[in-house]
Order: structure tokens, then C-alpha cells, then sequence
């Protein structure tokens, strides 16, 4: 290969490299940002979660994206508010607090996935799924019996998750089957459909 | 068998596949009757197959659209249920049509343009019409502008439900419900959430520079809030202003906030402070006087809560710095000789909206504290760097060697100076950093929390003297902040249009900035990718040799400029976006391999 050859080829790969890392657009698949998780999560097992996501998510607000607000007020406001040491979560909107500080303003609207989301995600759902005070929550509370038609029970948890999407006929049949002396396995229910985070996307 | 007979077999034939089809479609009625295409595919399409949805200008040469003009068209007035058109036959022949179908054919036409890039869209995506329903369409902008699911108990929901709106209507309801009261407060819950949402998605645009210096002026944001400049958008939408008026005036703004709680924690708290310091235990100080007695203001702070509203500001005594002190690098005592007696205005700004207001000054100029600018090596040229990042979405350079030959000093002791390459960017950066010369970035006092004394950054502004002769570009010249406040808007822009014009002051600035198309090309590039996810560079318009996603996606964007300079409205442009294919497409993704 002749010198001119070889250098003709350095110039079409650079120029390659070049095209690629200029490129004109790219696309982030769209997740939910932290609020939303949060507020979701909330809805569905009650705000007797809110230590676990305060753990999760406001600790790795970058990972999830989402804006906070450092003049916004902390349910840690004094220690009057705490019990035997327990944070007693005291305000209605408490999930706008940026928890490390006024650098959290430069979180983008939107994070990109990422393994590391992924991973709290499960970490947060099995946290959540593993304790049954927050599954008898959300069986009270969104009305969900154990005993009475297993697929109009098993929608109304699909639709926990998915409010406005048509229901996935096979994944609630998987979910049917998943039982437990003949009675549903609801924390495993909860948890397959949680861990996905299908549910984020928007 | 005469021809008249066969005609009419084949007028039977046809009428009852028709019939039949209509029949048979007239069952299927759970469909998405929001989406103009799935309505064409049941109730027209089945019959008249050569209207091709994939190649819509067709039906514009075919006399049966006139885009933007639904009443104009024909195809929407024969609709049965419009039948604008008296002596015709009302269509379709077999059933009648739902207000959500026929509004949704009248949408397509009216928004002809846009939903034709759309359908290339779909080719282009390779895609079947995956589209959201218009409850999963409500969902969406819900998630993204409110932050938390659309109950199903809201009054919007159901009115999606009872097809009184479709899903994009409900979506241009969530940005309606951004309403002011008279005290400036916003009063619906949803409402707020949409506030705190566009509060937060605009002030992540700014780069920011001293946002991570805040060590050196810990105080100073109890003062100004970094994210404040957002009210200058959100104002925009307020009142629906032109977006022209963004980069216009003094002005500032004051937020309005609530909370139960005590309002007297410091920010600080959360910047590596001591737990529980109150604002209460501080104080704020601007200088030293002799005998080591401390000189303390008391200027308005940021309020502690939710937010709920904002407000221009008035400025109020307390909006004075009584003096602010030269605060010299390695400076270790400070003494009444270095207060500067005259008052200085904390919030005001200089001109330019947004990029002359004080927060954006602080945060990006870049200066070091107490050195006055000299035209060379000192300028604020981070300010100029960052509103050419910030406004047009573009790094520098933007112009190209040719057009800045004159800026190039060849004789110069400062060595960028003398090289055209660096001139490429200095001779934007330098020229236009003329504009803010007169300003110096203080501290109010160098000593700081140990005293419990809250220390602030400010600028200090020196009158200029319209006397002496003008300079935009120089060595080291020490009266270059009190020369008269000229600068040049060096440009090429990605259309290849060169500007190069003598400024003097920020809202002539500002004024070209939001004359070009560039401008807008950032604006809907930051919203597109908001609300979809697609991020598309703006030079992606110009680009040559595009392939077909690029020249989908290039006319995506530029579409919506358009639409955006032209308007100048921000809430029409939300609209437009959810109004649009794109924005009901389920999934967003590009496939790479088209």
C-alpha cells in the first residue's frame, strides 16, 4: 500500500468519525422524571413509602431527572418534627426539595435511562413490595379483594400502573397464574409490574 | 348485457362493498376517533381508495383540500353532520359521524402543513400509525407538565371520555389552567404544578457559569435565585407577550412562595452549612468600618416554600446595597476607605431582559471579583460566550476567518489578538462584551460566616463618560469602563447571513437576537426535545446532503420555528406541538437502520 493510499484512508475514516460524533440529532427515550416516579409510587402504596424513595430517588435525583427547588421546604424543617427518632414526613408537597443542595438545579428535565435508574428502580420496587404494610395499603386503598374475580382484580392493579393504556391480555394471564395455596401472590404481582419501568415511560 | 346494465351491477356491486364494508366498520366503533387517519381509513378510505393519506398533497391537487381552510375543503364540507355543501350527497353514505371525528378531519385541514411533515414522519419512521388514544395523549402532557398521573376523577378526563375533547384540547386545558389572580398568584392546584414544571424546564437552559462558585458568596443566594430566570419566560406566558419582549428592560421579578412551615432556615443548610442555621443568627453585612465595627443592610430575601406565583419587581429601599466594597483577591482587611458610598441597585438590570438582568450577569460573566475591565486580556467575554450558547444554541465560533480581518491587530501585545483563528472567537465574544464593560463584580465584605455576617456579591456599576472616544477592541486600556458602552454584534448565522453592527446598549442587543431565525430554530429545538425527546441540532436545517430522517426532522423543526417567530407566542406553541403527529407518535424512537 502506497503512502498516498494510506493516507487517503486516515482521511475517509477521520471524516467518518467526524460525521458521527457531529451528528445533528439524537433521541432520549422519554421516562417519567423524579417527581412523577415519586408521585406514581405514592398513589399507589401510600406516603408510608416516602423514606424509601427520599433513600432512592432524592438522593440520585440526576439519575431520574427532574427539576428541584432549593427554596422549596424540607419535611426535615425541625426536629420537633421527628418521633423516636423517625422522620415523620409532615407536608403534602414534599418531594420538591433539592436534597443536595442549589447544584441540583442543573438536573435535566429529562434523564436519559440508564442501568444505574434501572437498578433503583428495582431496588426501590422490591424495598416497597417486600414489606406487606404498603401492599395491604394498596389493596385497601385502591379496593383490590383477594378472593373475588381474579382478572377484574388483576386489571385494577394493571391499571395502577398503566392508567391509561390498554390492559396487556398476555402479561395478565402470566400474572393470573401467579399464586400462592391458591390465592394470589400480590407482592409478587406488585413487584413484576413495578420493576418494569415500562410504567415511567410517558 | 348494454352497457346501461352493466353500469348498474357495478354501481350495485360497489354500493354494497361498500355498504357491507361500512356496515362491518360502522361495528368496529373503538377506535381511536381522534386520529384523522384511522377516521379516513373507517369511514372514507374503505370506499375511496385512491385517497392515499401517505401522499397528502394528492388530495390538495385533487380539489379536495385546501390546507388551513377546512370550510374551503371539500372533502370536510360533505361531511354528513357539516354538509356545508347544500346540493351534494352528505358522506359517508351508510353512517352517521361522532363531533370528535368530524373535528378531528377539521383539524388535519386546518393543520394541514404540519400533519403532512408528519405523515413523512411515519414513512420515514417506518412505522404503522402507532398512536396514542387521546387518554394515554392526556397522560402524557399530564406526566410531563403536572408531574403525576391524570385521576380519573379529573373534569378533564371525563370530558376526553364523553368525546367532548380530544386529547390534545385536554392538553392545551393543562397549560390554561396557568392562570394569574390579581395578586399574582396562580390558585389552581394543576395550575401550579404546570408553574413549578415551566419554572424549572427554562432555567435548566442556562449555563450557569458561578453557580459552583457559590463558595465565595454563599449569602448571595439568599438574594438572587439562580432559577429566577425563568419568571422572564413564564411572564411571557403570563401575559402572553411576544417572545421578543424576553430579551427587553431592567426589569426583575419577586416570587411568591407558601409554606407552613418556619421560613427561617438558610439555603446553606443544603450547600455544606450546619444544620439548622437560621436566617435569624446572621446578618447581612457590606463592609468594615474602623475599629473593626461591621456595616449591616437588610435586603429582601428569597421566601421559603412552595411556589405559587411571581411578581414584577418594585424596587423597595431594600433593594439597596447602602455600599458596596472592592473586593481585591487576597485582600485581608477591609476599611471604610474601600466602601463605596454610593448605593447601588441590587436587582436592577441592565437592559436586555433576561440576558442584562443581574442573576444572569452574576452567573455568567466570569469576572474576578473587583477588577474593572480593560478591553484586552479582562472582559467579560464569558457573558458573551454564553449568550450566543444560551440564545442560539450554537458554541462559538459563529462567524467565519473572513468576516473578522478587520478585528485582527497584528501589532498587538496581546497575542490573541494578533491570530485570526482565536479572532474567530474573540472578535464575537470581545466585541459584544463592550456592551456590560462599566460593570465590576464585588463582594459586599470578604468576611463571612464566622462572624455571623452573610457575605453578597454584587456589581458595582461605573458611570460612563459619553465624552471620551469610543474603543470596542484594545490592549489594556484603563479607562476602557468609562469609555462609552459600544459594542458590535459580530454573526454569521446557519443561514450563512453575515451581521456585523455597532450596538449601544443590551435591548439593541436583544432586539437583533430575536430578529434572527436562529433564535427561534434554539427555542423550538429546546421544546421539541422537551416534549419529545428528539433532540435536533438547529444546524440541521441548513445541512446539506440530508437523508430522509435528517430532512424529516429538519423540516419537524423548522416547522415549528416558523410557526414560533411568527406567532411569537409561547402557549400557541405548546399547542402546536400537542396538536401534532409527532407529539401522539407512542414512541418517539428513530429507527437507524432506515
Amino acid at each position: 500500500m502506497t503512502p498516498f493510499k494510506i493516507i487517503s484512508l486516515i482521511i475517509v475514516f477521520s471524516i467518518q468519525f467526524f460525521n458521527q460524533g457531529f451528528a445533528h440529532y439524537d433521541f432520549k427515550v422519554r421516562y417519567g422524571d423524579s417527581q412523577y416516579v415519586m408521585n406514581e409510587l405514592i398513589y399507589i402504596f401510600g406516603v408510608g413509602i416516602v423514606p424509601i424513595l427520599e433513600e432512592s430517588i432524592l438522593d440520585n435525583r440526576a439519575l431520574f431527572g427532574g427539576y428541584c427547588d432549593p427554596y422549596s421546604v424540607s419535611w426535615k424543617q425541625s426536629t420537633a418534627e421527628q418521633e423516636n427518632s423517625q422522620i415523620v414526613w409532615v407536608s403534602d408537597k414534599p418531594l420538591e426539595v433539592c436534597k443536595r443542595g442549589i447544584s441540583e438545579l442543573k438536573n435535566q428535565p429529562i434523564a436519559t435511562p440508564s442501568t444505574l435508574r434501572t437498578a433503583w428502580s428495582y431496588k426501590i420496587c422490591e424495598l416497597i413490595t417486600s414489606d406487606n404494610k404498603y401492599i395491604s395499603y394498596a389493596l385497601e386503598h385502591h379496593k383490590i379483594k383477594d378472593t373475588s374475580n381474579e382478572p377484574e382484580q388483576l386489571l385494577k392493579v394493571y391499571k395502577l400502573f398503566y392508567p391509561a393504556k390498554d390492559e396487556d391480555i398476555d402479561l395478565l394471564e402470566n400474572l393470573r397464574k401467579m399464586k400462592i395455596d391458591n390465592l394470589m401472590n400480590w407482592p409478587l404481582i406488585f413487584r413484576t409490574l413495578c420493576a418494569s419501568e415500562q410504567w415511567q415511560r410517558i | 348485457m348494454n352497457l346501461s346494465y352493466l353500469t348498474l351491477f357495478a354501481v350495485l356491486f360497489f354500493s354494497s362493498g361498500c355498504f357491507n364494508s361500512g356496515w362491518n366498520t360502522s361495528l368496529n366503533s373503538d377506535y381511536n376517533k381522534g386520529d384523522y387517519r384511522e377516521v379516513m381509513r373507517q369511514k372514507c378510505i374503505i370506499c375511496h381508495g385512491d385517497y392515499n393519506l401517505d401522499e397528502p398533497y394528492e388530495l390538495v391537487k385533487k380539489g379536495l383540500i385546501k390546507p388551513g381552510v377546512p370550510e374551503e375543503s371539500k372533502i370536510y364540507r360533505i361531511l354528513k353532520g357539516v354538509n356545508l355543501e347544500n346540493n351534494h350527497q352528505a358522506m359517508p353514505i351508510s353512517y352517521d359521524w361522532s363531533k370528535e371525528e368530524t373535528q378531528s378531519i377539521h383539524n388535519w385541514i386546518k393543520n394541514f402543513d404540519q400533519y403532512a411533515m408528519s405523515t413523512r414522519s411515519n414513512l420515514a419512521l417506518k412505522k404503522k400509525s402507532e398512536f396514542l388514544n387521546d387518554k394515554e395523549l392526556y397522560h402524557r402532557c399530564f406526566a410531563l407538565l403536572v408531574r403525576n398521573r391524570a385521576l380519573y376523577k379529573n373534569d378533564i378526563y371525563k370530558k376526553i371520555e364523553n368525546e367532548e375533547i380530544t386529547g390534545s384540547q385536554a392538553c392545551d386545558l393543562i397549560i390554561d389552567e396557568l392562570t394569574f389572580n390579581k395578586q399574582d398568584i396562580v390558585e389552581s392546584d394543576i395550575g401550579r404544578e404546570v408553574l413549578k414544571t415551566l419554572y424549572g424546564i427554562h432555567q435548566s437552559w442556562y449555563q450557569e457559569y458561578n453557580l459552583f462558585r457559590d463558595d465565595e458568596s454563599w449569602g448571595a443566594f439568599e438574594i438572587f435565585n439562580p432559577a429566577s430566570l425563568s419568571f422572564f419566560w413564564l411572564d411571557l406566558i403570563k401575559k402572553n407577550a411576544p417572545v421578543n419582549q424576553l430579551l427587553q428592560g431592567t426589569h426583575d421579578y419577586l416570587e411568591i412562595r407558601e409554606t407552613i412551615f418556619p421560613n427561617d432556615r438558610l439555603l446553606s443548610y443544603n450547600i455544606g452549612g450546619v444544620e439548622n442555621d437560621k436566617k435569624s443568627d446572621y446578618k447581612f453585612a457590606y463592609g468594615i468600618k474602623s475599629q473593626n465595627k461591621i456595616s449591616h443592610w437588610q435586603p429582601r430575601t428569597i421566601p421559603r416554600g412552595e411556589l405559587i406565583g411571581f411578581k414584577k419587581r418594585t424596587p423597595s429601599k431594600n433593594d439597596f446595597i447602602p455600599g458596596i466594597v472592592n473586593g481585591r483577591i487576597g485582600q485581608i482587611e477591609i476599611n471604610d476607605l474601600n466602601i463605596r458610598k454610593r448605593a447601588a441597585p441590587i436587582h436592577q438590570g441592565q437592559g436586555g431582559g433576561l440576558m442584562g438582568s443581574e442573576v444572569y450577569l452574576q452567573l455568567n460573566t466570569g469576572a474576578d471579583l473587583g477588577k474593572t475591565f480593560d478591553g484586552g486580556l479582562k472582559l467579560p467575554r464569558k457573558w458573551s460566550q454564553s449568550v450566543i450558547g444560551d440564545f442560539f444554541c450554537r458554541k462559538l465560533p459563529v462567524v467565519e476567518v473572513l468576516d473578522i480581518k478587520s478585528y485582527v491587530k497584528n501589532d498587538s501585545s496581546v497575542s490573541f489578538q494578533t491570530n485570526e483563528s482565536c479572532m474567530q472567537c474573540h472578535g464575537t465574544m470581545d466585541t459584544m462584551a463592550g456592551l456590560i464593560r462599566n460593570l465590576e463584580y464585588n463582594y459586599s465584605i470578604d468576611r463571612g460566616r464566622e462572624l455571623n455576617n452573610l457575605q453578597t456579591t454584587h456589581f458595582y456599576v461605573h458611570k460612563t463618560n459619553d465624552q471620551l472616544p469610543e474603543s470596542i477592541i484594545s490592549e489594556s486600556d484603563p479607562l476602557y469602563h468609562l469609555r462609552p458602552k459600544t459594542g458590535r454584534f459580530v454573526y454569521r448565522d446557519l443561514s450563512g447571513n453575515h451581521t456585523d453592527i455597532k450596538i449601544h446598549s443590551l435591548d439593541e442587543l436583544g432586539k437583533l437576537i430575536t430578529q434572527t431565525d436562529d433564535f427561534y430554530h434554539c427555542l423550538a429545538s429546546r421544546y421539541l426535545e422537551f416534549f419529545t425527546g428528539l433532540q435536533i441540532q438547529p444546524s440541521l436545517i441548513y445541512a446539506k446532503n440530508k437523508d430522509q430522517m435528517e430532512l424529516f426532522l429538519s423540516h419537524q423543526l423548522l416547522n415549528l420555528s416558523t410557526h414560533l417567530k411568527k406567532t411569537q407566542s409561547l402557549k400557541e406553541t405548546y399547542s402546536f406541538i400537542f396538536h401534532s403527529e409527532l407529539f401522539r407518535e407512542r414512541h418517539f424512537q428513530i429507527d437507524e437502520n432506515f
